[in-house]
């Protein structure tokens, strides 16, 4: 690889750290700045304590950054992602290294770009310098100051009226346990455009710990059309952190999906701001938590713009002693006149020991708007369990049919086949 | 819909119980908060050691804590700015007559005297710190029915004290809880004997005259098994251009199959920082009902609890919020299912009018334990204008696989249709805002009894006055 240019000696998170990664990977002198002062806010932030509100249900306590190492260079025995789906383009990331990039040949005489994060910075300077860190500044929050000074990842851009027909996919995976890998993801869609997107995250279980701390910004111009997946599938040894940020404008149309299954240890800031009007969204969330899984959402819409709508819907399942948060706030500020709103979240618990925690909160500040939040937490209904099994199924092939039923609404609206046949296999493997 | 300065203006004049009285009392602590001011309430009010050790353990709970970074906007309390003790009269009368003649005036004006007459059991009046009125019906007496301000509660009663007071609301549970128990003054104490029912209901009034003034009752209500009671406590403050105190804790006790309900209808003046921690244990098969009105204050943080902690329990509280010009009504409920087969209900209504703010803020928290539980927490949100703010935050916890929760919200603006349909049939716009705002709270002002449920519509209807143009 052309990237281990430095020698790949083991390195900490530091400063050091930021200067070899920028340098590794032959960034401009502006994108090396912009890391070093991200560093600087990430040390300047406290890290966050119980006693935050944000924080107060879940525990960080037993994360050590120090004793993670920033891979120098990809490990070279991974599972690459197989697919014979349909794709317009497609992305492999190991251990935070692009390692391959394909777009269709069509789409880039079109003007297309779906390359690195760390090439786009050399070839697209004034793109990249104008939407990176314009949705989730540095100074979001101390995970996202950390990804900013660390990231690497895949910066793609639809000009105006391009229409991209298949989904684009970037698959991410770690080679090795002790590592500390920092995601990051721009999406630009220009005014009427189109484009589907699906990040996955995926590792074996390994058995020394490892970090992934990622940043996802996406921009829906005026009148384009945006659908974002992001699947977290880690092993079971990872601590995940994910800020994604969604900025939709006039009258332009943003379908989210986030699904979790993996990792040891999941904290999601998943937003949509929509600041122009006419604006539309819908936010989906699926979780699964098992073991010993900690997973803690926390999900803004917020109406900036007045006549927008917005729809949001996260279902969980949790058993054996796992335990979910989910921390949802709709927000219309002032002049947001003509909102709709809506929030559930929904939670079924499939063990005594599995615990969920749901918030869906809701701060109003325009009086002609239409809102509403629901929130469930409760057993498999032994009612429908009842009748499936008195039609001879056994309680677990039941369990598993009615969960299917809980998540069909969901999972449906994955885009590719292949991904949400393997989605589909993950979820019954969790059942066994 | 803009509204003017003038119509501001009046609206904060239309408050009717605004007047105040001259101060001259017995006794006035000096501003500010010191161990040796805790030391001289407890002096003069010739209390325990325990008592006294308990007040001095609680201020220092109360240094140590931070203020809330949650909820309403307290920045501008001024701690050293406020009066912690102030005693009005030498002792609490047991008729109107032993009451000094300017603070009978007071309540004659607020209508205590003829209420008790009509409709009520028992009433306690309270005057700035001290209770300066009491008196019970003697057949409730007789039956051992015991309502009492908590001073002289602690006096007669020692042992139920020593059992139960600050055993529902530990001192060291939030900051304001720990100031309270650090200069707690007056505040009803009742105890319901085995199987007494009281027909009508107990009141307390509490009226804040001083300015810069702190109020710090305490209530402590112990229903034995199979008995009954209905609380019932108003309050009103002068309108001053300083802001006043109030931080109250109660603590109730509900046994074995019994039932309290607690009623309250808050009408501070827009000047009152109003911040109570209230929480009731329900033992098997008892019912706690809170019946929770805000109306006044500048600010309200308050979230009336119940812990269900045997089997049969049963919790429900009803919340109405009124947030008018310069309000923060803070407002909600907390119910724990401890034990299982337990129930609860929570509704909420909330009007935000002008800049006001209403915010539900609600816990649902449901125990490993507490298997079979149900709950059910509705809040409805209606806005008036478009500078109003509501604000929802339900916390929902669930630590077990065998319950049945579920949280649902709404907020809406007065229907445009409900307005044509009303207008249509010849009644005013003003008038037809009203009538849908008191539709809107009906669910809850029916639980009231008729007296107050007529004074809680005609509070919103001056409060719904000038609203509209």
């Amino acid at each position: 690889m052309e990237a281990t240019s430095v020698q790949p000696t083991i390195r900490g998170i530091g400063r050091e750290a930021v200067t070899a990664v920028s340098e590794g990977a032959g960034e401009p002198e502006w994108m090396r700045e912009k890391r070093l002062r991200a560093w600087g806010v990430f040390e300047a932030t406290p890290m966050p304590r119980p006693t935050d509100e944000e924080w107060r249900r879940t525990d960080i306590r037993g994360l050590k950054l120090e004793a993670f190492e920033v891979p120098a260079q990809p490990g070279g025995d991974f599972h690459p992602e197989t697919s014979t789906d349909h794709r317009s383009g497609f992305v492999q990331i190991v251990d935070g290294y692009v390692v391959e990039t394909e777009l269709d040949e069509d789409l880039a005489a079109r003007g297309v770009v779906l390359a690195s994060l760390e090439d786009a910075a050399s070839r697209y300077p004034e793109l990249v310098r104008k939407y990176l860190g314009s949705v989730v500044p540095a100074e979001y929050s101390k995970f996202a100051a950390l990804a900013e000074a660390l990231g690497k990842g895949v910066f793609v851009y639809v000009p105006k009226e391009v229409q991209v027909e298949f989904p684009i996919q970037v698959s991410s995976t770690m080679t090795r346990g002790g590592i500390a890998v920092f995601p990051r993801t721009l999406v630009v869609a220009e005014p009427y455009s189109n484009v589907t997107f699906i990040e996955q995250m995926y590792s074996d279980d390994l058995d020394q710990e490892s970090l992934s701390v990622g940043v996802v910004e996406a921009i829906t111009g005026e009148g384009a059309n945006v659908r974002y997946v992001n699947i977290q599938e880690w092993g079971h040894h990872v601590w995940h952190f994910l800020v994604e940020k969604h900025q939709i404008e006039r009258d332009s149309q943003e379908n989210s999906l986030n699904i979790g299954l993996g990792g040891k240890f999941a904290k999601s800031n998943v937003e949509t701001a929509l600041v122009g009007q006419g604006a539309s969204c819908e936010m989906l969330g699926l979780y699964f938590c098992d073991e010993e899984q900690r997973y803690d959402y926390h999900t803004l819409q917020d109406h900036v713009a007045p006549h927008c709508f917005s729809d949001l819907l996260y279902k969980g399942v949790l058993r054996d002693r796992a335990r979910a948060v989910f921390s949802g706030l709709i927000k219309v500020r002032p002049g947001s006149q003509k909102t709709d709103a809506y929030q559930t979240n929904r939670n079924l618990l499939l063990s005594d020991n599995a615990r969920a925690d749901s918030i869906p909160n809701l701060e109003i500040e325009a009086n002609d708007v239409k809102c509403s939040h629901g929130a469930s937490v409760g057993p498999v209904d032994p009612d429908q369990l009842f009748y499936l099994m008195a039609r001879g199924l056994s309680k677990q092939d039941a369990t598993r049919m009615i969960v299917d039923g809980f998540f069909e609404p969901l999972t449906s609206r994955i885009p590719l086949e292949g991904v949400r046949e393997k989605l589909q296999a993950a979820i019954d493997q969790k059942m066994e | 819909m803009a509204i003017t300065e003038e119509q501001l203006k009046q609206a904060e004049e239309r408050y009717e119980y605004g007047f105040h009285d001259p101060e001259t009392y017995v006794f006035k602590s000096r501003k500010g908060l010191t161990p040796e001011i805790v030391e001289e309430i407890s002096y003069m009010k010739g209390e325990p050691d325990w008592m006294r050790q308990f007040r001095l353990r609680s201020l220092k709970y109360f240094e140590k804590r931070p203020m809330p970074t949650w909820g309403a906007d307290l920045s501008d309390i001024d701690f050293d700015n406020i009066y912690y003790y102030v005693k009005p009269s030498e002792k609490a009368g047991r008729t109107w007559d032993e009451v000094p003649d300017t603070i009978k005036q007071t309540f004659d004006r607020l209508g205590i005297p003829e209420a008790e007459r009509k409709f009520l059991a028992g009433v306690g009046a309270q005057y700035e710190s001290e209770v300066i009125y009491h008196n019970l019906q003697k057949e409730l007496e007789a039956q051992g029915v015991v309502f009492l301000d908590t001073d002289t509660g602690l006096k007669e009663y020692p042992e139920l004290f020593k059992e139960y007071f600050g055993k529902i609301v530990p001192p060291n549970d939030n900051k304001f809880a720990a100031l309270n128990s650090a200069v707690w003054s007056g505040g009803s104490f009742i105890y319901v004997p085995e199987g007494v029912h009281v027909q009508l209901p107990l009141q307390a009034y509490f009226r804040i005259n001083a300015q810069n003034m702190g109020q710090f009752e305490r209530t402590l209500i112990i229903a034995d098994k199979g008995s009954y009671v209905h609380y019932v406590e108003g309050c009103t403050a002068p309108t001053y251009t300083t802001d006043s105190l109030h931080s109250a804790v109660v603590e109730i006790i509900v046994k074995e199959g019994a039932r309290v309900r607690y009623t309250t209808i808050q009408n501070w003046s827009k000047n009152v920082y109003n911040l109570v921690t209230k929480r009731a244990a329900a033992y098997k098969d008892a019912t706690m009902e809170w019946v929770d009105g805000n109306l006044g204050s500048k600010v309200t943080m308050k979230y009336p609890s119940v812990y269900l902690m045997e089997p049969g329990a049963k919790g429900e509280i009803l919340s109405v919020a009124f947030a008018g010009h310069g309000q923060h009504q803070d407002a909600g409920g907390k119910v724990v299912h401890v034990a299982p087969h337990t129930t609860s209900t929570i509704t909420s209504k909330s009007i935000s009018k002008n800049d006001g703010r209403a915010s539900y803020r609600g816990l649902l928290k449901v125990h490993p334990e507490a298997e079979h539980s149900k709950s059910n927490v509705r809040c409805d949100a209606l806005l008036l204008h478009e500078e109003s703010r509501t604000d929802t935050y339900p916390y929902i916890e669930i630590e077990n696989d065998r319950v049945d929760v579920g949280h649902e919200a709404t907020v809406s603006k007065v229907g445009e249709e409900q307005l044509f349909y009303l207008m249509s049939r010849g009644i005013s716009e003003a008038e037809a805002y009203s009538m849908i705002v008191t539709g809107f709270i009906e669910p809850i002002a029916k639980e009231l009894p008729m007296e107050y449920a007529v004074e809680l519509n005609r509070l919103i209807q001056l409060e719904m006055e000038g609203s509209v143009g």
